[in-house]
């Protein structure tokens, strides 16, 4: 496999391409794994937090200007452990429901912007995994349906019966994906009962 | 309405600002009063904004990707490492049954060598029946020393092999080759009794027969002993400790053959 600079692993993420982001897997995955081994972390887990680090500098990378201080490498662990420390503090919180008024101030790694994008991250992997789970013509509806495409358009471009009939598909597969995501039990953290 | 019917249909046209006015001051009356259809109705707009990222979701596709291609390789590469295990370590179950069946092989042999070696240095009767020198059971019994070696000659072989018959010598069996001085009386040229039986050999004594030898051989026609005849006309051959088979006996006046026959010993 070829060898990137970090220029070139910036524009490839801008742009998405896939031979950048199969070197970056297979360069920086294990460097994840490594650190989660040592730090109470799974396989699913070391999944999931490389793709949100990938996510996270895929969306710094379009921020305009964007330069870095520092190596990629340097900047993708960085970025990926102060992540995978958010979601300890955040899992301890859960597990533990620590009072800070009662208990001793303990080291926050998580200021609400950063928690707020932590919640963001896991809530977009939540969408995707269910999204995924729906059949292949759900998938295709919705996100046409959501790209603003008219009902008469996605009819004809998917090559269904009519509009009428594509807007009952779209409500069918959206609450189909809107229950999946509800049922699921990582779903929960998301919802607020009081 | 139902209340179902409100929150499903009605969170998707609230965010997607379809409801008219009345609807939506009632829609915002129910959000106020459940906390869990404001999280649905945030929830839902979220997934809105997630759906319409088309380039999140091709970037999310693309890590997917690679994260599988990954997952395979290194399960093939598990997969592989595990077919070498397996196969290193049938090879080397399939020389150590090899080692052993060699181990096996070579005690056996080692075994076999050691009775040949004891067969050569166990005493030989003189001809007088009594056992050369050595022995400390040599004036016992001559035929209980002369059984063992008859015992083990006729081990080595297959039981069946034992009473394979020589095609030379079945030719003459029942012959008297010199007749005149000597007569043989008993036992019959071909004779089946149980091992361990006493087999008693009688002649006619003529004056002037020469020193008279009887030789025992086994089906193969190898000369087990040789029994001077002292006796002027008769001897008991004893068969005690002998293997079951078939043996060939012959009476020597000298060097000449006088008479040949058999007997077949049968196992008890």
């Amino acid at each position: 496999m070829r060898k990137y600079t970090d220029e070139e692993l910036i524009d490839g993420l801008r742009h998405r391409r896939s031979g950048c982001i199969d070197y970056l897997y297979q360069e920086y995955f294990p460097i994840i794994r490594h650190h989660l081994t040592r730090n109470s972390g799974n396989l699913q887990d070391m999944e999931d937090l490389f793709q949100d680090t990938i996510i996270v500098l895929y969306k710094r990378c379009l921020e305009e200007p964007f330069s870095l201080g520092c190596s990629f490498k340097t900047y993708f662990v960085s970025v990926s452990k102060n992540l995978w420390m958010q979601r300890l503090d955040y899992k301890f919180r859960l597990l533990y429901q620590a009072d800070y008024e009662v208990h001793e101030p303990r080291i926050c790694y998580s200021e609400e912007e950063q928690e707020r994008e932590a919640e963001k991250l896991e809530m977009e992997r939540l969408f995707y995994d269910k999204m995924m789970e729906l059949p292949g013509d759900c998938r295709q509806i919705l996100q046409l349906y959501c790209l603003k495409v008219p009902y008469k358009e996605i009819a004809t471009l998917l090559h269904l019966k009519d509009e009428v009939y594509v807007k009952t598909r779209k409500y069918f597969c959206k609450n189909l994906l809107r229950k999946k995501i509800l049922n699921d039990p990582e779903c929960r953290q998301f919802l607020s009962y009081d | 309405m139902t209340r179902k019917e409100i929150t499903c249909d009605w969170i998707d046209r609230y965010n997607e600002d379809e409801l008219n006015e009345a609807d939506k001051r009632l829609f915002l009356k129910q959000m106020e009063g459940s906390p869990l259809l404001r999280s649905e109705v945030r929830l839902d707009a979220a997934l809105d904004r997630f759906l319409m990222d088309e380039e999140l979701l091709d970037l999310m596709k693309k890590v997917r990707r690679a994260s599988a291609k990954n997952a395979s390789a290194r399960n093939t590469s598990g997969t592989n490492l595990m077919s070498y295990l397996l196969m290193a370590a049938s090879i080397l179950f399939l020389f150590l049954i090899t080692g052993l069946f060699y181990l096996v092989g070579s005690e056996k042999q080692t075994s076999r060598h050691l009775e040949q070696v004891k067969m050569k240095n166990t005493p030989r009767l003189e001809k007088n029946g009594t056992a050369i020198s050595g022995s400390p059971k040599a004036k016992q019994n001559p035929l209980d020393d002369l059984a063992m070696p008859l015992f083990k000659a006729s081990r080595q072989g297959m039981l069946a092999e034992n009473f394979e018959s020589l095609p030379e010598f079945e030719l003459l069996i029942g012959c008297v080759t010199r007749s005149g001085p000597f007569a043989l009386i008993s036992p019959e040229p071909n004779i089946a009794f149980l091992a361990g039986t006493d087999l008693p050999f009688k002649w006619k004594h003529i004056p002037g027969t020469g020193a008279l030898t009887l030789v025992i051989m086994n089906c193969r026609g190898t000369s087990l002993t040789e029994i001077s005849l002292e006796s002027k006309d008769s001897y008991t051959l004893k068969t005690r400790g002998f293997r079951e088979g078939l043996y060939y006996w012959k009476i020597m006046a000298g060097d000449d053959l006088v008479t040949m026959g058999k007997m077949t010993l049968l196992e008890q």
